[in-house]
């Protein structure tokens, strides 16, 4: 039963063309926008990875302040 | 007559010793200073980026929410699609005596009262998705 032909009224053919070429702008729309976001995450990795850096420095300048601390100079 | 002036008595407190204070000898003081300099800078930068950073997620959280409205349209779109084609189960026509008995057995059915209430957008998508997957199940 279910491979058997069905027909469409023409109208209503006319109309889910036309719906398909909407779908199709949609669609495109929508991968635009899943573009953007992935460019935006990108760039939002991109900071964290540069934060994780600075920290990395910060925690090497303190070790250095720390060593200077720990260990004075004998006149 | 000029009064006399009295003398006021001050009591002189002994200064306290000072502690023996104990001095570290720091060789490269530049660098110490460098040291807690860049920190300090490095910081600030961080700060500053964190706003240019909140920015981004303002702007991904829009986007985000146009993909959904988006998505969303789509789907309507589809369904719409959908009911303009046949549906894909056609029902043999019922004789006149089935939809007699089919009336009276729903006449005995007595419905309890449900409330209804309002699902969330999840449930409701739930619902549609297990909807869709049957319907392919039964095209398989």
């Amino acid at each position: 039963m279910t491979n058997m032909p069905v027909f469409v009224k023409i109208e209503e053919y006319d109309e889910a063309v036309k719906m398909m070429l909407t779908i199709r702008r949609k669609l495109e729309n929508a991968k635009s926008t899943l573009a953007k976001i992935n460019e935006l995450k990108e760039e939002e990795d991109l900071q964290v990875q540069t934060w994780q850096q600075a920290l990395g420095e910060i925690e090497a300048r303190l070790g250095s302040i720390d060593q200077i601390l720990k260990e004075p100079e004998s006149f | 007559m000029a009064k006399k002036r009295t003398k006021k008595t001050v009591k002189r407190v002994p200064k306290k010793k000072k502690e023996d204070q104990y001095h570290i000898g720091i060789a490269n003081p530049a660098d110490l200073r460098r040291d807690i300099l860049e920190p300090n800078r490095e910081i600030l930068q961080f700060l500053q980026s964190y706003e240019q950073f909140k920015e981004v997620m303002k702007e991904k959280k829009q986007a985000m929410a146009t993909l959904k409205e988006d998505v969303h349209q789509i789907r309507l779109d589809f369904n719409r699609l959908r009911r303009m084609f046949p549906l894909d189960k056609v029902r043999a026509e019922s004789t006149y005596l089935e939809i007699r008995k089919d009336l009276q057995a729903e006449s005995k059915i007595v419905s309890p009262k449900v409330v209804v209430r309002p699902k969330p957008e999840l449930n409701s998508l739930e619902n549609e998705l297990s909807d869709i997957e049957s319907k392919l199940e039964s095209l398989k």
